[in-house]
């Protein structure tokens, strides 16, 4: 069982049965990175980590941190207006269809998780945004995304991987 | 009037064709098509060559031989003659429409040329008149047959058309009732144009005649309910042609068709101040609200309200009437004296010319007392904003600079800003205005904002604007419909405020700092790229290389964070370099293979498809190998970290620079290893004193200015920002960084820091 460890705030997190790390993209812009898994059997499904290089606004930043506060909760359209900085493509209506934006709690931290799909492609979408830094403004996404039917059967797997982790 | 009773020039065949149960395309041939066109464009020319013959003195006729139509007879049924009507009177509107048109216009120019007044300019203006004179004309030329004049066919269609025009209709009834007034008008008028062209067929004892007089009636009634369509929809295509041609609206046209149609003029200052100014011409959607002397032309911005529209009549009136002229002829007698003097007086013209200019709406409040009006005003204008907000007192003192070069000959073209009176600038600013403010609500304050730059000539910005409009040309045959509107914009704004240049999610910091110096310096070139690129798929280079920009690389896009016209420029940029290179030094040397080879042109910056939204989807590509090979598979394992890298050092973007803005200004990026922060002191004092800021430099990203508060940047490389500006007394810098910040006060020691802390061995590789 393939194990990450050591991204960002992520000190570790067990990957699910047949998934490895696959390819890592370094700086492409400012201080990014974005580490990429998959299985062996497909490469249509994937897991990221990725940053962005770059703080968002501190006004964005802000507001992350007032949801991440707040018990588990659905995020209201305007929630998810005020935040669109950090969900970034996430929170875009003409790229994203976004079926279900959450704060739910991973490891004893609150994270954002958000759930929809890349329609143009179509890519099924899930990605978790969590404070990387102490103010809201460093913004470390897991990104889980596939094909509609590969995306459905490895969910249960990923979401079991996803209570793995442990922070720093 | 439209007739076509005697267009048959083979009855006795049509006769027999009709006999012989013709096809059914025969038969639309004959009784809708052949008078259709004999009325749209046989009768119209053989009038023209009528007049022509007759004014030159020529005995040979020159006419056009009509189409055959079959000859009404007790055989023609009700579905032939419905249709012959139908078709001639489409067909003979539109030259009876354009007939009125053209006298319309001539009578206007007779007006305005004599600058008419009264009764005599309300003729003049008349569109009614117009059509009554131009019908009875054209129905004059036309060619008479048995028992007709052309004296009597043209006074028979001005009779017709007298009725036409005047018939009292009811406003109030429904679009089907006013149609169904107009065709009784109609009707009357072609029994009216009959009674005088033909008396003799209107006697009760005649036998027969060749005239079928039904069918002229059904006709005209016809022609008269689609007149008042085609009449407008002329007078909107000349109003169009007039306005892009520079000449303007009439102001009666204008008032009819703007957004003011709905206010009132009928106060007595304002009906007067319309009748002074009647024959003024319009430039409606122009950048600025002015009046312009020399053209005598008011301009109007899209959104001029009442009162703006009678400020620019009120200064057009005092302008033709020489009021202020006295004043500066004083200024001008005083400049050899006292500047001090001069230039009160100068001052006291303007502001009386704005004071009886905003007194010309001050009648719409109750005015409390006149003297105190005035007194507020001249307190008031000095300092309050004109075109692109800046205050009347500024404008002045620039056109009074203007005023004593020239020695007092120099007369304000505008009431506002002296840098707005280039006219080419002023003609490529309005186009744009035009061209975008229909979809664009905030183009007024992008145009304006580039031309409030003061760094920048009145050349260049008139460049920036020229190449923008070569783009928006409507008459552009674009093979891929793209958002030109917003790229537009995109332009504009980063034209005016450089600091809107952004790589976005894409490893282009190189490029986008060439952009960011490109836009501040030269933002004609960055425009003329853009215009290049959108509309060839191409550019030339100043070396006169072509560079080819084509695929997804013109197509916006969606997932990468940055503008289209960021877009188009940066990955332009990165291609004129790799386009003209023949090989892969410094990123690959003999050392490392032995073949560093590419072929020239056909290496190129290519965006693929992609479904990593989270990756630059660029890819440098050499599509000399079949199929085309990536170079990143060719680079040592060191330089393998991002395949979207575009592979730029400092030499590549100073050649990038050469080829966009050419080799005259020197190198914009600092050589790659400083030796000391003495060394980068003197050569940013150097470039100060020479006016070469802003200039490039290289830094590590994981260096504390950059790496926004992370104690531990898991990932960092070599990036380009850009010395905005140096401070040689404190030494310190402003830094614009691509990823869309300023930086202020950052040391020299600072930025000699980071262009050394982590330097990658072997390589120059940057974002």
């Amino acid at each position: 069982m393939t194990e990450i460890a050591n991204i960002g705030c992520i000190k570790r997190l067990q990957l699910p049965d047949g998934w490895t790390a696959t390819r890592q993209v370094l700086a492409q812009f400012g201080n990014s990175y974005l580490y990429h898994y998959g299985r062996t059997d497909t490469l249509d499904i994937q897991l990221s980590i990725f940053y962005r290089g770059m703080l968002v606004s501190s006004l964005s930043g802000k507001a992350f941190e007032r949801i991440l506060k707040k018990e588990p909760h659905e995020l209201s359209a305007e929630t998810v207006l005020s935040i669109s900085e950090v969900l970034g493509n996430c929170a875009q209506p003409d790229l994203y269809e976004l079926d279900r934006a959450r704060t739910i709690t991973l490891a004893d931290k609150k994270v954002i998780d958000v759930e929809g799909r890349f329609e143009e492609f179509p890519l099924e979408n899930r990605t978790i945004f969590i404070n990387g830094g102490n103010d809201g403004c460093a913004v470390l996404e897991i990104i889980y995304s596939g094909p509609k039917d590969l995306f459905s059967k490895h969910a249960a797997a990923i979401d079991h991987s996803l209570k793995t982790i442990e922070w720093k | 009037m439209p007739r076509f009773e005697k267009t048959d020039t083979n009855p006795e065949s049509m006769q027999a064709s009709s006999a012989n149960s013709p096809s059914p395309v025969d038969w639309l041939g004959a009784n809708f098509v052949n008078p259709f066109v004999n009325t749209l464009c046989i009768e119209p020319a053989n009038a023209v060559a009528w007049a022509v013959d007759t004014s030159s003195g020529q005995k040979e006729a020159h006419r056009l031989t009509p189409l055959p139509v079959p000859r009404q007879s007790a055989k023609t049924t009700f579905p032939e003659v419905l249709c012959q009507g139908v078709a001639s009177a489409m067909g003979s509107v539109i030259p009876y429409a354009l007939a009125g048109r053209l006298t319309g216009n001539t009578m206007r120019f007779a007006g305005a040329t004599l600058q008419a007044e009264g009764v005599l300019a309300k003729f003049a203006q008349s569109e009614k008149a117009a059509q009554i004179l131009g019908g009875g004309i054209y129905d004059g030329m036309k060619e008479t047959h048995a028992g007709e004049t052309h004296l009597r066919n043209g006074a028979a269609g001005a009779v017709n058309f007298a009725i036409l025009e005047y018939w009292k209709r009811a406003s109030k009834s429904s679009t089907l009732g006013r149609a169904l007034d107009r065709f009784y008008a109609g009707m009357f008028g072609a029994f009216a144009h009959i009674a005088v062209a033909r008396p003799d067929v209107m006697c009760l004892d005649r036998k027969s005649s060749d005239l079928d007089m039904g069918s002229a009636i059904l006709t005209n009634g016809l022609m008269n309910a689609l007149l008042p369509g085609t009449q407008e929809g002329i007078r909107l295509l000349q109003d169009k042609a007039t306005i892009k041609m520079g000449l303007g609206v009439p102001v009666d046209r204008y008032l009819k068709t703007s957004n003011l149609a709905r206010h009132d003029f009928s106060g007595k200052n304002e009906s007067s101040l319309l009748e002074q100014n009647r024959w003024a011409r319009i430039e409606p959607n122009a950048q600025f609200s002015s009046y312009q002397h020399g053209s005598d032309m008011v301009s109007l911005k899209g959104d001029a309200c009442k009162w703006t529209f009678l400020h620019e009549l009120q200064h057009r009136k005092e302008a033709l009437s020489g009021k202020a002229e006295p004043g500066f002829v004083r200024a001008a007698s005083l400049l050899s004296k006292d500047s001090d003097q001069a230039w009160y007086v100068y001052k006291s013209v303007r502001l009386a010319q704005e004071i009886r200019a905003e007194l010309a709406n001050y009648h719409r409040t109750a005015l409390p007392k006149y003297s105190d009006a005035v007194y507020e005003l001249k307190i008031k204008i000095p300092y309050s904003g004109a075109a692109g907000g800046v205050p009347y007192i500024t404008i002045w003192r620039i056109e009074f600079k203007e005023f004593m070069r020239s020695k007092g000959k120099y007369r304000p073209e505008r009431d506002f800003s002296v840098r707005h009176t280039d006219r080419e600038l002023e003609s490529e600013a309005n186009k744009l205005n035009v061209r975008l403010s229909a979809r664009q609500p905030y183009a007024a304050e992008a145009i304006s904002s580039v031309m409030a730059r003061p760094d920048l000539k009145t050349e260049q910005v008139t460049r920036v604007f020229k190449h923008i409009n070569e783009f928006l040309d409507p008459r552009q045959a674009h093979t891929i419909l793209l958002p030109l509107d917003r790229l537009a914009m995109q332009t504009l704004r980063l034209a005016a405020k450089p600091e809107k240049v952004a790589q976005g999610t894409n490893p282009t910091c190189g490029p986008a700092s060439v952009e960011y110096i490109t836009y501040v310096k030269h933002p004609e070139n960055a425009a003329d790229l853009i215009s290049q690129v959108v509309r060839r798929h191409k550019y030339d280079c100043a070396d006169g290389s072509s560079i080819i920009v084509n695929g997804l690389n013109v197509l916006p896009e969606r997932y990468w964070h940055r503008s289209f016209a960021n877009q188009l420029f940066q990955t332009t940029a990165v291609n004129v370099h790799w386009q003209r290179k023949n090989n892969l030094e410094p990123w690959l040397t003999k050392d490392d293979s032995p073949n560093i080879d590419i072929a020239p042109g056909k290496t190129r910056y290519q965006r693929l498809a992609t479904t990593q939204l989270n990756e630059s989807p660029y890819r440098l590509i050499d599509y000399s190998k079949e199929p085309p090979a990536l170079i990143y598979d060719r680079l040592p394992p060191a330089l393998k970290d991002d395949p979207a890298d575009p592979l730029m050092n400092h030499e590549s973007l100073n050649d990038i620079n050469n080829q966009i803005n050419g080799a005259a200004g020197g190198a914009v990026a600092l050589p790659w290893d400083l030796s000391s922060p003495q060394q980068l002191n003197s050569l940013l004092a150097a470039r100060r004193l020479t006016g070469k800021l802003p200039v490039i430099t290289v830094v590590d990203s994981k260096h504390p200015l950059f790496r926004d508060g992370l104690s531990d940047p898991s990932a960092g490389s070599w990036h380009s920002v850009v010395i905005k500006s140096f401070d040689p007394i404190e030494k310190v810098v402003s830094l614009f960084n691509p990823w869309g910040n300023l930086i202020d006060n950052v040391s020299i020691k600072q930025v000699f820091e980071a262009n050394k802390e982590q330097k990658v061995t072997g390589s120059h590789k940057t974002l």
